[in-house]
C-alpha cells in the first residue's frame, strides 16, 4: 500500500468554531474535525481523492479522517487538520519544560484506509418566514463572548424571551448566540458507581465541595470563558483547597508570557493600531477564520483618525500556509514549517545591517528578507501580531522571545508594537486576574501554602502527565477533547468535577456536574480584551431555573470548603 | 432600475457597488456589494452553496501583490438569495441583504449555516 510521509499542522477554522457553538457532539462538529486538507499533489501520490480517507499515523497515535481539498493554500507534504479529538490523538504530549504541548509541525506518515463517505448537508432553497427583527426588542452595545476582540458594539433582537438575530456579529458569534442553547445541562448530575443521577444543586456543590475539600493535591483548569468575578473567586479556592490553578494559556499562549517575563514587550492598545498603525504584520495567525473582525475592526481594514482606509496601510502575512488572511495581503512571506526563528534571526541579522550567509533563510529568499526588512525599517508605526502558529511549533517561547527582540531593535529607528492574538474571549483575564492576586501569570501551585510557578512542573498538562493529582475542578473547558489524548486520559483515573453550560466529551466522564449561566449571555462581569482592556459583559437573558452563574457556584463550594476545613 | 420579470434575478453594476435584485410578487430581496468596504478574502466565495460568486485573487510575485487586490463577482443566474455570503463576511457593510428595504438574512432566520460542512475546514 503507498505511504506517504507528511508534516501536520493544527489549527482553528470557522467550521471548528461553528461545529463547537452547534455541540460538541452535533453532526457538524463532528464532521469538520475528523477530516484533514490536504495538497493535491499528495492526494495524487497517495491515490485518494475528496472524500475518500486517510489513515494518519504519528508517533503518538493514529486516526482515519476524511480528505478534503485544501480551503487556503497547502504546501505540497503539509495536512490541515482543525483542533479537535482526532487532532490531539496525534499531537506531542511532551511539553519540552515549557508546559505546552507541541501543536503544529509534528512528522505523521498517511495511508489510504476505507471509510464511510458522509453525505454533504445542504442549504435548503425555499426559506420562508418573518424577519426576526420584526416586533423583536433591540438591545444595543452588546459585549460578544467569543473571541480576544471582545467586540462591543453588537446589536442583539430579543423575540418572545429568545434571541432573534445579532446585527454586526462575525460568523462565530453570531453561531454563538444563536445556539448557545443546545446541548445545554439543566440539572446537576452526579455519578456513582457507574450510574448517574440528577441532584438538586446544593447537594452537588456538598459533593464537590467535600471531593476538592479531601484532596491532598488537586487542579482546577479551564476559566477561560468565565468572569474576572468568578476567577477571582476560582484562585482563592484553589488556596484554600491547596491545589494547582492553571488555564488555557498553557495550550495557546503560554510561550509567549514566558518571552514576556524573560525580554519585556513594548506593545499598545488596539486603539492606538487603529488610528496610527501604517504597517501591520500577522506572524503565523489567520485572523480572518479565528478573530473575524479583527482586521476590518482593528488593524488593517479599519478607519482610524490618522489612517482612514486600506490603502493607508500595508498588510504583511507570514505563515507556512496561504490563508484567507494572506489573499488579501500585500506581503506574502511563506516560511517553512517549524523555521520561524531562522526567519526571525534572518531579519534582526538584515534590520542591524549584517549580511546572511544563508541564500534562503527560513525557506524565504535573502531578496525577500532585505525588502522586508526595509518595510519594517521605513514603516512610521509597526505592529506585530502574533498566533499560536509562533507560539506552539518547534522552538516555542524562544520564537516569540526572538519575535519581542526584533521589535525592540526595530524601535531603535521607528515607532514598533508587538501583540500576542489571544483566543478566548477572557484567557487575557486569568492571566490578568492571576497575575495581580498571585504575582504569577498561569500554572500557580498553592499545594505549598503559598503561590509557586515552575512552568513545565506546575503546569496542568505536565501534572497531568506525571499523574499526581488526586482531584480535578475544571470550569468552562473541555480537555478531553483539547488536551493531547494522552494526556486527558488521565482524567478520568481521579475524581473529576466540571461547571460548564453545554455537554462535552468532559461533562460525559465527570463525578460532577453542574450547569452554569453562559457569561455574556446569561451572567454578567468583567473580561479582557487581547490588549489588556477590561469591558463589561452584559446579561441579556436570565438562565434557566435552578442553573447559577459560575461566580455563585464557586462561591457556594469555597463556602463549604471553608466549613469542612474548619 | 427597470422592470424586472417576477423572480428573476437582476444584476445592477456600478464602479462602488454591486446590487443583486429579486422582485416577487409581495416582496423584493437585494443584495448589495460595497467595493470599498470588501477585503477580498473570497470566504464568501467557499462559502456560496450555489458558487454563484466568483473569485479573482491577487497576483503575488516574490511575495509582492503585483495585480489589483482580490475582486469578487456574482453571477445572478445561479445566485439563491440566501445570504450565507452576508453572515460569513467578516468585513462590515461589505455585503448586505434586504428585504423590503429592511435587513434581512434568510439563512439567519432558517438558522442553517449548512454550508459551512461542505467545505470541510472552512
Amino acid at each position: 500500500m503507498k505511504k506517504i510521509s507528511a508534516t501536520l499542522i493544527t489549527g482553528r477554522s470557522f467550521g471548528q468554531g461553528i461545529g463547537k457553538e452547534y455541540g460538541r457532539f452535533s453532526e457538524k462538529y463532528l464532521y469538520v474535525v475528523k477530516s484533514c486538507e490536504m495538497n493535491p499533489e499528495d492526494m495524487v501520490a497517495l491515490g485518494v481523492k475528496r472524500g475518500s480517507h486517510v489513515r494518519v499515523r504519528s508517533e503518538f497515535g493514529e486516526i482515519v479522517a476524511r480528505v478534503t481539498d485544501p480551503t487556503q493554500e497547502l504546501p505540497k507534504g503539509s495536512i490541515f487538520m482543525p483542533y479537535g479529538l482526532w487532532a490531539n490523538t496525534l499531537v506531542d504530549p511532551d511539553s519540552q519544560g515549557t508546559g505546552m504541548p507541541l501543536l503544529k509541525g509534528i512528522p505523521v506518515e498517511l495511508e489510504p484506509s476505507v471509510g464511510i463517505e458522509e453525505p454533504a448537508v445542504t442549504t435548503p432553497e425555499e426559506i420562508a418566514g418573518l424577519p426576526r427583527t420584526e416586533g423583536a426588542k433591540v438591545i444595543r452595545d452588546v459585549v460578544c463572548p467569543f473571541c480576544g476582540c471582545l467586540c462591543d458594539d453588537l446589536e442583539v433582537y430579543l423575540r418572545e424571551g429568545r434571541i432573534a438575530t445579532v446585527d454586526n456579529a462575525c460568523i462565530l458569534s453570531l453561531t454563538k448566540f444563536l445556539n448557545y442553547e443546545r446541548e445545554r445541562i439543566h440539572s446537576p448530575v452526579i455519578r456513582k458507581g457507574g450510574g448517574a443521577k440528577q441532584v438538586d444543586l446544593d447537594e452537588a456543590v456538598n459533593h464537590a465541595a467535600r471531593v476538592l475539600a479531601k484532596s491532598r493535591y488537586p487542579i482546577t483548569y479551564g476559566w477561560s470563558t468565565t468572569t474576572n468575578e468568578a476567577i477571582r473567586i476560582g484562585i482563592e479556592l484553589t488556596e484554600a483547597i491547596g491545589g494547582v490553578f492553571d488555564n488555557t494559556t498553557t495550550i495557546c499562549h503560554g510561550p509567549a508570557i514566558l518571552a514576556e517575563e524573560e525580554t519585556g514587550i513594548s506593545t499598545c492598545t488596539l486603539g492606538q493600531i487603529k488610528h496610527r498603525a501604517d504597517l501591520i504584520i500577522y506572524w503565523g495567525s489567520n485572523p480572518l477564520q479565528s478573530h473575524p473582525r479583527h482586521l476590518t475592526r482593528y488593524s488593517a481594514g479599519s478607519i482610524g483618525r490618522f489612517r482612514q482606509s486600506r490603502d493607508d496601510r500595508t498588510l504583511v502575512v507570514i505563515d507556512v500556509r496561504k490563508t484567507y488572511t494572506a489573499r488579501v495581503a500585500d506581503y506574502f512571506v511563506q516560511v517553512e514549517p517549524n523555521k520561524d526563528y531562522e526567519l526571525l534571526k534572518a531579519l534582526r541579522m538584515t534590520i542591524r545591517g549584517e549580511d546572511l550567509e544563508q541564500e534562503t533563510p527560513g525557506g524565504v529568499p535573502k531578496e525577500m528578507v532585505e525588502e522586508l526588512a526595509e518595510l519594517m525599517v521605513n514603516c512610521e508605526f509597526g505592529i506585530l501580531f502574533f498566533g499560536v502558529g509562533l507560539t506552539m511549533s518547534e522552538g516555542k517561547l524562544r520564537n516569540v522571545d526572538e519575535a519581542i527582540s526584533l521589535v525592540t531593535d526595530l524601535n531603535n529607528w521607528t515607532k514598533f508594537t508587538i501583540m500576542p492574538m489571544r483566543g478566548h474571549f477572557n484567557v487575557a483575564g486569568v492571566n490578568m486576574v492571576l497575575s495581580w492576586q498571585t504575582g504569577y501569570p498561569f500554572a500557580v501551585d498553592f499545594s505549598h501554602g503559598y503561590p509557586r510557578y515552575n512552568p513545565g512542573d506546575t503546569s496542568i498538562i505536565d501534572v497531568l502527565s506525571r499523574g499526581d493529582m488526586d482531584a480535578a475542578l475544571v470550569v468552562g473547558s473541555d480537555p478531553f477533547t483539547t488536551f493531547p489524548s494522552s494526556v486527558a486520559e488521565k482524567l478520568s483515573e481521579v475524581p473529576l468535577i466540571v461547571m460548564d453550560p453545554h455537554r462535552t466529551r468532559t461533562t460525559e466522564r465527570a463525578d460532577v456536574v453542574i450547569p452554569t449561566a453562559p457569561a455574556g449571555i446569561e451572567a454578567e462581569g468583567t473580561a479582557y480584551r487581547m490588549d489588556g482592556v477590561p469591558i463589561m459583559l452584559r446579561k441579556l437573558q436570565e438562565p434557566p431555573v435552578g442553573v447559577r452563574s459560575d461566580m455563585d457556584i464557586l462561591q457556594m463550594i469555597l463556602d463549604r470548603v471553608k466549613e469542612l476545613k474548619s | 432600475m427597470g422592470f424586472l420579470g417576477r423572480g428573476r434575478i437582476g444584476k445592477f453594476k456600478t464602479k462602488a457597488q454591486i446590487t443583486l435584485d429579486r422582485r416577487l410578487l409581495f416582496r423584493r430581496y437585494q443584495l448589495v456589494w460595497n467595493r470599498d468596504k470588501c477585503i477580498g478574502c473570497g470566504i464568501c466565495v467557499d462559502m456560496c452553496p450555489k458558487e454563484a460568486i466568483l473569485y479573482v485573487p491577487a497576483q503575488f510575485r516574490m511575495g509582492r501583490r503585483v495585480s489589483d487586490r482580490p475582486q469578487i463577482d456574482f453571477d445572478p443566474d445561479k445566485c439563491i438569495l440566501c445570504g450565507e455570503c452576508v453572515v460569513s463576511c467578516p468585513a462590515d457593510q461589505a455585503l448586505i441583504m434586504k428585504v423590503d428595504g429592511k435587513k434581512f438574512v434568510p439563512v439567519i432566520d432558517a438558522n442553517a449555516f449548512a454550508m459551512v460542512t461542505r467545505r470541510t475546514s472552512l
